[in-house]
Formats: structure tokens, sequence, C-alpha cells
């Protein structure tokens, strides 16, 4: 009994918001609680998942990744002119791929090794990979793949999505990596304190270039399913996941301050972002207001955590002190 | 004496920064064994010295050698694998991490090729390096619920969990108290014991009779001399370091207090209760105290910075109404904070803009800088302090310790203000600007200033005070005079003993 009370515990709190959140959902919006919506939730959350996840990487290390949305854009149209050439869908998908770890390898060895500001690098990269994009496509949406490529969007094994497999295979390699490997604590040294970790002897350039490179791969492979999911590569597709995805970090309990914070939160930010979105369209809540709402939602949750920690932080010092 | 008895020996060792020359030619030698305090004023090269030997800079010229044999060390993964183990100056811990993960910082025990971390190996080792020093703390405890000593001794065990040969400590002491100091003393006596040999960097002279073996003299990047401890004593020292003699390190003359400055009435806050003290002007009362009593956050709440639940403050005789910082100031209470860099400074700013930074509302009443007056009260403080510059447009950043102090002062003294709270004035400012700092406070009181000074080197408090309030656990203990005042009285009323017949 005890055993399980210390494992719940250890659970992120934003676990109980989205429990309670897709209770409401549940009772107010039609549809909601189906096999075949709730399935469709976890794929699309599966993409948030795998940008936030490099996200998450970066701002724990201190830093943030600006360029992931451009990047799945970009990831996509390579991958898409590939297949539309007639590359096998191995290679089209490796091109996708490696599109995405030239781009983190760039971010990584900019900000890295040669000391750029990050906002500054990422930012810029942002732009190029959407001009790439835009370039490469002519502006234009590239729709209609063959069979195989939409298997990666639409196919299932056992029932379930190809996408959620992979995504769950990715979160757990994830997880390990952060919570197990010493790349994993180099990272959480790295944004505690970089002066620190040098200081100790932790190769911090080597491990933050391997930390960009980590989040263009996933923006990469996010990139390429989201052209499998909706059967069209757009050169804008990945426009605003950056955003998503800095929000599903900050939801799931990672301080910007870096050093702070779970994958696992990060996770279950990301499947709260996509519930809440879901739910609302399912409702008839406008899109126009679903966006400004989102904000609401984000600062009321990040306001409740500021307010939780305040009253730790000062029950603790009566601790001390009495 | 022997080859043998050689643990380290650095030669000629030359450093460069760009523009200054860090260290010329430097010669350092330890003994197996020895406790062996490298000693010299902020700036003199110590710090940069023992960054090349644990591999954080690399070296310009000059050989290294560890046990007669030549080394070349190219990091501080290298350092760590010849056995050379450094704690630096500032605590180094990362405080969202429990200590295990502190202590194995770098080099976490890997179970396999995945570079998995072996966490099991990792706790036990950490509880069994504990142990060993003593030290009762659970290694999952996260550094930020330690306190201040607590991550010292956290540094201690890190830095022993390497096989250690030489274990350079960079002013271990200088957020301890005498208590805490103690302990960490024996402990450094009992690794000396063992054969390890201790690299002591220290301003404070007192420590080096307590726990020295020999002192090496370092002045401006220059290696100065070698003494033995029993043979030498601290006007030496002193005069070695310097280059000059200082003759009265606490200058003080007294004056009859005038009239009532400061008074607080059952001011309580957070980590303070029913605190009652009264400050004159032309006196300095000192607020002794172990870390941690309270007395900072004290006075950052009488400052208005912090919040109070109950009680009142009387400044010049007048209730304080709205309590912050700002109608604080305008009312003449200041505070010169324990962390000028990052409270008391904007250090990337030149000194002129960090002297009118508090007065601009009264410096320029059109809201428009007027570059002329800025000029004029910058120089004006700039001279009256002595502030040892290129002038007033230099950095902050690029002013040494006791410098920064006094653009601190001047900045409040621009303010018109006549209460000044100092929260522990000297620490990490070298012996001569200390005696500078000290001679400007007496001038200050002598003025009818009144200042409060918080700190926990007892020789300053007992140097420099008229009276002395002494806090444990956020309660005022007990009131000394300076005649009364003894460190063994200020020590058990610092751990809540009250006098000493309740011993």
């Amino acid at each position: 009994m005890n055993k399980v009370k210390t494992a719940f515990s250890k659970l992120p709190g934003i676990l109980y918001g989205l429990i309670v959140i897709g209770l409401i959902f549940s009772v107010v919006a039609q549809g909601f609680f189906t096999v075949s919506n709730l399935l469709d939730l976890a794929k699309s959350s599966g993409l948030l998942i795998l940008v936030s996840m490099g996200m998450s990487l970066c701002i724990l290390s201190g830093y943030i990744d600006m360029s992931v949305g451009a990047l799945m854009s970009l990831s996509g149209v390579v991958t898409a002119l590939c297949l539309k050439a007639g590359t096998g869908l191995l290679v089209a998908v490796l091109a996708g791929i490696v599109t995405g770890l030239a781009v983190g390898s760039i971010n990584g060895a900019l900000i890295a090794y040669e000391k750029f500001d990050f906002w500054v690098v990422t930012y810029a990269m942002m732009g190029i990979c959407q001009g790439v994009a835009l370039k490469l496509s002519n502006g234009n949406t590239i729709a209609g793949f063959k069979t195989d490529f939409r298997f990666i969007g639409d196919g299932k094994i056992l029932g379930i999505y190809f996408i959620i497999w992979a995504t769950a295979l990715l979160c757990l390699v994830m997880t390990l990596l952060c919570n197990k490997t010493k790349f994993g604590y180099n990272i959480y040294s790295i944004g505690g304190s970089y002066q620190c970790a040098s200081l100790a002897g932790v190769n911090v350039r080597k491990n933050l270039f391997f930390v960009f490179v980590l989040s263009g791969l996933l923006a990469s492979l996010s990139g390429i399913m989201l052209a499998a999911k909706s059967n069209s590569a757009s050169p804008i597709g990945g426009q605003g996941y950056e955003f998503d995805a800095i929000a599903a970090v900050l939801i799931g309990g990672t301080s910007f301050e870096g050093g702070k914070g779970k994958i696992t939160g990060t996770i279950i930010g990301a499947i709260m972002m996509r519930m809440i979105r879901n739910g609302l369209n399912l409702v008839g809540f406008s899109p126009y207001y679903q966006t400004f709402l989102m904000g609401l939602i984000i600062v009321a949750i990040i306001l409740i955590d500021v307010v939780n920690q305040h009253r730790k932080k000062i029950q603790a010092t009566r601790r001390v002190y009495k | 004496m022997s080859n043998s008895d050689i643990a380290l020996q650095m030669k000629d060792i030359c450093k460069y920064f760009p523009g200054v020359k860090a260290l010329d030619h430097v010669g350092f030698e330890v003994k197996k064994g020895e406790v062996h305090v490298l000693l010299g004023e902020n700036g003199a090269g110590k710090s940069t010295l023992m960054k090349i030997l644990s591999g954080v800079y690399p070296k310009d010229g000059g050989e290294i050698f560890l046990e007669g044999e030549p080394v070349e060390i190219h990091g501080v993964k290298e350092a760590q694998a010849l056995g050379i183990s450094i704690i630096h100056q500032e605590l180094n811990m990362l405080t969202e991490r429990d200590i295990a993960q502190n202590i194995f910082l770098g080099r976490e025990p890997v179970k396999n090729k995945l570079n998995a971390v072996d966490t099991k190996k990792m706790y036990a080792d950490s509880s069994a390096l504990l142990q060993k020093l003593d030290i009762d703390l659970n290694p999952k405890t996260m550094i930020k619920d330690l306190s201040i000593a607590q991550q010292q001794m956290v540094e201690v065990v890190k830095a022993l969990s390497i096989q250690t040969k030489i274990l350079i400590m960079d002013e271990p002491t200088s957020s301890l108290t005498q208590k805490e100091i103690d302990r960490l003393f024996s402990i450094v006596r009992s690794l000396r014991d063992s054969g390890i040999s201790i690299v002591y960097i220290s301003h404070r002279m007192e420590e080096i009779f307590e726990i020295g073996d020999r002192v090496t003299v370092m002045r401006d990047g220059k290696y100065i001399d070698t003494v033995n401890v029993r043979e030498t004593d601290m006007s030496r020292l002193i005069s070695m370091m310097v280059g000059r003699t200082i003759d009265h390190l606490y200058s003080r003359t007294y004056h009859t207090p005038g009239e009532e400055a400061l008074r607080t009435e059952n001011l309580t806050g957070l980590r303070f209760r029913n605190v009652n003290i009264s400050l004159h002007r032309g006196e300095i009362v000192g607020l002794a105290g172990l870390v941690g009593a309270g007395r900072t956050e004290l006075v950052k709440a009488i400052f208005g910075y912090d919040p109070i639940d109950s009680g009142t403050i009387l400044l010049n005789g007048k209730k304080v109404k709205r309590h912050s910082p700002k109608e604080l100031v305008e009312n003449g209470l200041v505070l010169i904070p324990e962390d000028r860099k990052n409270e008391g400074l904007v250090v990337q700013e030149p000194i002129k803009n960090n002297i009118v930074q508090a007065s601009l509302r009264k410096l320029f009443k059109n809201h428009i800088v007027n570059k002329e007056i800025e000029r004029k009260t910058a120089e004006k403080y700039h001279a009256d302090l002595h502030i040892a510059s290129s002038g007033i447009v230099q950095k902050v950043e690029s002013l040494s310790g006791g410098n920064q102090q006094k653009v601190v002062l001047g900045k409040w003294l621009c303010t018109g203000c006549n209460v000044l709270i100092f929260d522990e004035p000297t620490r990490g400012i070298d012996v001569g600007a200390k005696a500078e700092i000290y001679e400007l406070m007496n001038q200050l009181v002598g003025e009818g200033y009144a200042i409060l000074m918080i700190s926990s080197d007892q020789m300053e408090l007992l140097g420099m005070s008229d009276r002395i309030y002494v806090m444990c656990e956020g309660e005022i203990t007990g009131e000394l005079s300076k005649e009364d005042a003894t460190p063994a009285l200020l020590l058990s009323y610092s751990i809540g003993k009250g006098g000493i017949e309740s011993e």
C-alpha cells in the first residue's frame, strides 16, 4: 500500500489536471470519450510530444530552440519531394531525417562551440528553414502519396496507429535517456549551472551540441509524420509548433531557468494541449477564441504552479524556524 | 629534506590574460601531509595559480611536477585523474539535484555501454563517503534543503570522492561561522594526518595560525616567500602581502551617541520574531549571529524589501508608514547588501551611473539626465571615497571588491541618507581595502551617521562596534557593550545559550 502511495506521489501533479480535464470533456463534449476520438487525439498528441521532448531537452539545458516548427515543415517537404521524385520510402524518410540532423547540428555548432546567442541562431534558423521549404515547394502543398508512406500516418498495428507506437517508443527512450544516462545527468547539470558543470569536467559543449541535434531529429520525425498523417506536405505545416512545444514544456512543470523539470511532465503537457483543442472543437467552440482560451489556460496553469511553489517555500521556511 | 617528501612542485608558472600578467614566473611547492596556506590580497594570483593546477585554465609557461614526475594538465578530468581536487571559492552546487548527484557530478558511475548511470552504486558510495567524514546526511537530500555549512561539507565530500593526493580549498570558510569552521578544521586535520596535502587559500589571518603548517605569500602575480607558520607572525605576513605595514586594522574613535536614528518595536517577520533594537547617531552597532540566524532577513525586512508580519519601525523618531525601500531611502535609511555584485551594483555599468542610480529624482528634477551634474556628482564621491580606478567611466565589474563596496557606499551617500545598514561590509575584500572601509565607517559615524553592521567576522564586530546585538534563530538573544563583549560570549549567545552562566 505504501509502495503504491510513493509511486503516486512521484507522478507529476499535472497528470491530475489532465484527468480532470479529460473527465470534464467526457461529460460535456459529445463524441469525446469514444475509441476513435481518443485514438485521433493520441495521434495528434504524438506529433506535438515528439517536438516537445526535443524542446524539453533544450529548456532543461537552459536554452530554447525556436526553429523546430519551421524545421518540421522543411523535413515534411523534403520527404514529400523525394517521394514525388520517385525515390523509395526509406530514402525519402532518411532525407527528411538528415535535414533535421543537419539543421540541429548547425544550431548546436553555432550555439555550443561558437557561443552565438541561442535566440538569434534558432530564430534565424526558423526563417531559413521556412524560406527553403517555401522555395523547394514553390509555396505549394505537395499532396497525394503512395500507400507505403501513408501507412506511417494512417496505418494501424494491433488496432493502434503506427504514430502512437512510434511516439510511445520514443517517449520511453527519451525518458530513460534523461533520467538514467550520463547524457541526461549532464543536461540537468548544465541547465542547473553552466559554470558548475564545466568546473566538474563535464564536456558542456559536446553535450549541448547533441541537445540541439536531438531537438532537430525529433522535429524532423514529427514533420515527416505530419506529412504522412495529412497525406500532404505543406511548406507551413509546422508553423506554430515551436510555441505549442514551449507551452507543453512549461505546462509540464519544467522551469525556464533550466535544470528543473521532467520529460514525463512534458509528455503530459503536450497531451493536455491537444486534448483541450480537441475537446473545444467537439463542443463547437469557435477556433478564433480557441487560441485566446489556450493562452488563458496556460497562464492559469502556470499561476497555480507558482502559487503552489510559493506556499511550499513558506511552509518549509516556517518548519525550519519554528 | 629529501625529495620524496615533496608532493607538488610548480616552477616558473606564467599566465597572461588580455592586458594583464596574472602570474609572473611563480614557484610553489607543497610537501606530503601538510596544510600549506596560500596567502595574498585579492588579485594576487592565488586562485589563478590553483585553477592552473586543477586544469581549469591552461598555463602559458612553466612546469608542474607531481611527486617528482613532470605532468601536463589539460583539463579538469586530467587533474582529477592525477589526484588533484579543488573546492572553488564560490559554492558550486546544483541546488535542484541531490547530494549524491552533486558528489558524482561529471563522474557518475555507469553500468553498461549505453552509459546508464549506476544509481545504486552512486548512492551507496555517497553514503559511505558521508559516513567516513562523520556527516549525518541522507545522500538523497536536495541541495536546496541544506544550510550553507552543510553544502560546504558536501563540497568537501565531493572533492574527496576521487583518490585525492592534493586537495585545494579556496576560501572554504568565507560563509561559515566559528562552530562550523571548527568542524571543517577537524576534518582538514584528519585528512592531513592521512597523508593528503592541502593547499588552503584564505583571507582570514587568524585561520592561518590555527590550521597552517607553512605559508606561501603572493603579491601582484609574483611569488614573495614561503615561511613556516610557527616562525612568523601576523604583522610580518600582512606586510609581505601588502608590501607595506598596516598598524591598526580597526581604528575607531568613539563618540557620545546622539539622538535615536532607528528603532524597531516587536518586529516580526518570516524568519525573525519580536525584534527590538535601537540605533543612535554616531554609533556603530554590530549584529552578530550564526549564518541562518535571520540577520540578513531582518535587515532586508527593515529596509522594506521583505514584508513584515507585525511590529513597527521608527526612523529618526517617526513611524514608517509605507513600508518599502523607496519610502525608507527617501527618509534616509539605506542597505549595503551582502551580495554586492547582484544586489548592490549594476556591474556592467560605469561608476558614474551606479553612483547617481538611486538619486535620479533628487538630482534631475525635470526627468532629463544632465550630464554635467552627473559627472560632478560622481566625481565628488569618487574623490571623497578614494575609489581606485581609471575614472568615473570605468565599469564597476572591473573594480576590486573593496572599490566596488565604495561605489555602493557612494551611491547611498549621494541620496543624502543618515542611517546605513552594512551586511557583511568586508566579505571578500582584501586586508588593505578592509582598513580603508573601516576608516570610512569611522569617519561616517564621526559625522553623525548611524551604522548597523551585520558581520560573521568576530574580530571585525569586536573591533568596530559600540554595542553588539546577538541573534539566534530569529530572536535577539543578547546585547553587549564593547566593554563586555568577548568572542566566547558572542558565541554562547549566538547558539542561544544566553550568558555563560547558563552553561
